[in-house]
């Protein structure tokens, strides 16, 4: 049988790798120092000297970008092991004990679910303030509900299989079968809830720094640049087009290669 | 009135072609019950649909004729042929649970074929649904009519989907496998629900089945098909008594020899 | 009825849960509400004569009883920044938000569901794949960031309005409208391409179904059992997630409130938060829990009407 080549896969995984790259290369070389003012280059448009022009304060945006797209997946990279850690441990214990406990931390979690998870980062936000750190857990916070509903249907689901009760004849604790035997067997789904997840975060987190509550200078950040670049489209078009279009890469890569492996699985 | 000459069925949806029914010749006359039998992928199943005319997909050739009063339904249109369908030529499915659509009530999904095909009235149509209704033997068929499949067991979606097949009063019936999915109680209510139905309206029955005891009770005339080719074929009682073909007789052999008193298979 | 009941219990007993936990978490983490009011420089009797005015050394529970039955009396407290009453702040700038949801909501159905279905139908076609590869993209662009080339395109190069010349509802409903059309717009386009891929798989798989096959079987054209039989199963699990995008898309709109600069929930929610005026944001939390609770109702209900297996239950 003829099999189609996964472009999602091919495609998803060179943007995706081209992204990481370009991140890593921001943590450790960037062409200007991301905050050094130049009044001479205020605005500056593509040049040799700036590929992508300069700010309002004549800063490099290039450097800015790669400093700003590594702080962005700090920022998602903490809210996804946030989210996710805790919400395996809430799905876990509520998905394979069931009962009272289940029942009024599930009523929370389905009310908080309900709720946009970026409105409840605002909350937490507007608690404890700005900042990279409150960033991640407030953002880490918010994501939880979703997080830990998919690992307790999972678990529910799996709790019942042979495998399980195989275990706990041979006197395996509970713990053990929880974390040992039935996560693994979660994660072909918790996986792609994973990889959405870091997308939503990306999106969250430029999001909360474009509205000036997210990651605070002197942290360069793709949001923060833009709400900067909003004042100058006309004069320098490029100040917003360039942290935008490094979002848009790096979302777009992301859910590629997620759609590309789910395919590719079946 | 239904006359299958030479038919063949081609899938070209893999690399290599690949033929599911060989030139297969099979006739069924005004008001008999025809019986086609054979194991699963034999082509009994495409053969029945390819005469039902829902095997109009571009990745496949069919070749020969299948001739219903005269026309070929091979070469006639689209609209044509739906306007055969559901009114002279209906079809029942192996799979009653899936086969109803579960957002609609079953009134309206009975009504449907009256609707695309009649003039009738909303009154004159159900009327004549819950007539249907209660031919087969319903209970109850106004609180059917209101129901949604979701609310019915198995054999009484069967018996719906029956109902919902005879409401034009068409010249055949196809029923590929109605009964595979039901218990083995339930299979003999369909099975002398079809001889009834068969008997009162003079609808002649294409059966298509791989249970031979049921095709024994149910058919004058069988037709056995294996690996896409039509084995053998005749009257029912003929081919039981004396098969032709090695194939045959092993298929007869297979038959439980305690089916008929019904002590088996009710675990489901 | 039992069920009208049943949902309506529920409802109330969620909005308690959920304001509780805001006004729970308002008052406990950010410290002392009397301290921030009158600032460090304040005297120790001071501070002891407003918490007691305050009502603060009264338990949570009780404290929070209070605030509840003062907010559905229409009282929301007093903004700390501005000392005037917040419902007097908030409440005529809620239908602003509120429009600018609604039209975003309207735009993703009256785009996805239209262009979903014809992806649908012309499965694996050009136009299929071209509706895919622009999908993938339209995902991928956070909201404000679409907002931002829009007012670059449509607002500073082709003129079609003015940025940051939003029209108030309360003197030109049209120029409103209108004015809200492209913020609205950039809201719609990212859920739109969710829903769309969603409802152009779920025609697919329900195309694959066998009542389908039996709906044929009755001389039902393709058109006709699209309409007739699938589209209803197919926007099952689009209901659903039109209801979790259109409470996204109120808390969506905080954001592109700024890109357009509308003076609207999110503007004075983003003032109050960098201004640590947290009556007023308790209550825009507390306002918007309603509305996405209301949307969930609505949700249910249409669920229930187009899903008959749901009212058995």
């Amino acid at each position: 049988m003829k099999k189609k080549k996964n472009w999602n896969l091919i495609i998803g995984s060179l943007m995706t790798g081209c992204m990481i790259l370009f991140m890593l290369l921001g943590l450790f070389y960037t062409p200007y120092d991301p905050e050094a003012m130049d009044a001479s280059s205020k605005l500056a448009g593509i040049s040799s000297a700036h590929l992508m022009g300069c700010d309002n304060f004549g800063r490099d945006i290039l450097s800015r970008v790669l400093k700003g797209s590594g702080t962005t997946l700090f920022v998602a990279a903490g809210t996804v092991a946030i989210g996710t850690l805790v919400g395996i441990f809430i799905g876990a214990l509520t998905g394979y004990y069931g009962g009272i406990l289940d029942e009024v931390l599930m009523r929370i979690i389905d009310a908080l679910f309900a709720f946009p998870s970026i409105l409840l980062a605002l909350v937490f936000i507007s608690l404890i303030g700005p900042g990279k750190y409150n960033v991640i857990v407030a953002l880490g916070i918010a994501f939880i509900p979703s997080f830990s509903r998919i690992v307790r249907s999972q678990f529910l689901y799996q709790k019942n299989m042979d495998y399980v009760s195989s275990a706990k004849l041979q006197g395996a604790s509970a713990f053990r079968i929880m974390f040992v035997h039935i996560l693994p067997n979660t994660l072909p789904v918790l996986s792609s809830s994973i990889m959405i997840g870091f997308n939503n975060a990306v999106l969250a987190e430029a999001g909360m720094s474009y509205l000036g509550i997210g990651v605070q200078p002197p942290d360069a950040s793709l949001g923060r640049m833009l709400s900067e670049a909003q004042s100058y489209l006309v004069t320098a078009p490029g100040f917003a087009l360039f942290p935008g279009l490094i979002i848009i890469l790096m979302v777009l890569g992301f859910s590629l290669l997620a759609e590309g492996i789910s395919h590719a699985g079946d | 009135m239904l006359e299958i000459k030479n038919l063949n069925i081609e899938f070209h949806d893999h690399l290599v072609p690949e033929t599911v029914v060989h030139d297969l010749n099979l006739s069924v006359e005004q008001g008999e019950i025809v019986g086609l039998v054979g194991e699963s992928g034999s082509g009994k199943s495409m053969t029945a649909l390819a005469v039902a005319g829902l095997l109009r997909r571009h990745d496949m050739k069919k070749t020969g004729q299948i001739l219903f009063e005269g026309q070929n339904l091979l070469e006639c249109g689209r609209s044509e042929l739906r306007k055969l369908q559901g009114s002279e030529i209906s079809m029942i499915f192996q799979e009653p649970m899936t086969s109803l659509n579960p957002v609609r009530r079953i009134g309206w999904q009975v009504e449907e074929a009256l609707k695309l095909h009649t003039e009738l009235g909303k009154e004159e149509r159900r009327a004549r649904a819950l007539e249907v209704l209660s031919q087969v033997e319903l209970q109850d068929p106004e609180r059917v009519y209101r129901a949604y499949p979701h609310e019915l067991s198995g054999g009484m979606r069967q018996r719906v989907m029956i109902a919902a097949a005879i409401v034009c009063r068409p010249k055949l019936l196809i029923a590929d496998e109605p009964t595979t999915a039901l218990d083995v109680t339930i299979q003999a209510q369909i099975v002398r629900l079809l001889q009834k139905i068969n008997r009162e309206s003079r609808v002649a029955v294409l059966f298509i089945s791989h249970d031979l005891s049921l095709v024994r009770q149910l058919c004058s005339r069988v037709a056995v098909m294996q690996n896409g080719y039509l084995v053998e074929a005749g009257n029912t009682e003929d081919i039981f008594r004396n098969p032709g073909e090695e194939y045959t007789r092993q298929l007869i052999a297979a038959i439980p020899k305690i089916e008929r008193g019904g002590k088996e298979g009710n675990a489901t | 009825m039992k069920y009208a009941v049943q949902k309506i219990v529920s409802f109330v007993m969620t909005l308690c849960l959920v304001s509780f936990l805001v006004f729970a978490a308002f008052a406990v983490i950010p410290g002392d509400p009397a301290l921030s009011k009158l600032g460090t420089d304040a005297t120790p009797s001071q501070l002891a004569a407003l918490r007691e005015e305050m009502g603060l050394n009264r338990p949570l529970l009780v404290r929070f009883a209070d605030w509840a039955v003062s907010f559905v009396q229409g009282d929301m407290g007093t903004s700390y920044s501005y000392d005037r009453p917040v419902s007097g702040m908030i409440l005529d700038k809620l239908p602003i938000t509120l429009t600018l949801a609604v039209m975003a909501f309207l735009l993703t159905i009256m785009i996805a569901v239209p262009l979903g279905i014809y992806a649908a139908r012309h499965e694996g076609g050009k136009v299929d794949y071209l509706i895919y590869c622009i999908n993938q993209v339209t995902m991928a662009v956070p909201p404000f960031f679409l907002g931002i080339l829009m007012t670059f395109f449509f607002g500073l190069v082709l003129k079609w309005f003015t940025p940051g010349g939003y029209v108030s509802y309360q003197t030109d409903v049209p120029g409103f409208v209108r004015y809200l059309f492209f913020p609205a717009l950039a809201i719609a386009l990212p859920k739109a391409a969710m829903a769309l891929k969603l409802l152009r798989s779920s025609v697919i798989h329900e195309t694959r179904q066998d009542y389908a096959r039996t709906a044929y079987s009755r001389g039902n054209n393709t058109n006709q059992v699209l309409y007739r039989h699938i589209l209803k199963n197919a926007l099952i699990p689009v209901v659903t997630f039109l209801g979790m995008a259109l409470a996204d898309m109120i808390a969506g709109s905080i954001i592109i409130e700024q890109v357009f600069s509308i003076p609207g929930l999110g503007r004075i929610l983003m003032t109050s938060i960098s201004g640590r005026d947290y009556p007023v944001v308790q209550a825009i939390i507390v306002w918007i829990a309603v509305l996405v609770l209301v949307v969930n109702l609505i949700v249910d209900l249409v669920y229930r009407i187009i899903d008959p297996r749901i009212r058995m239950e």
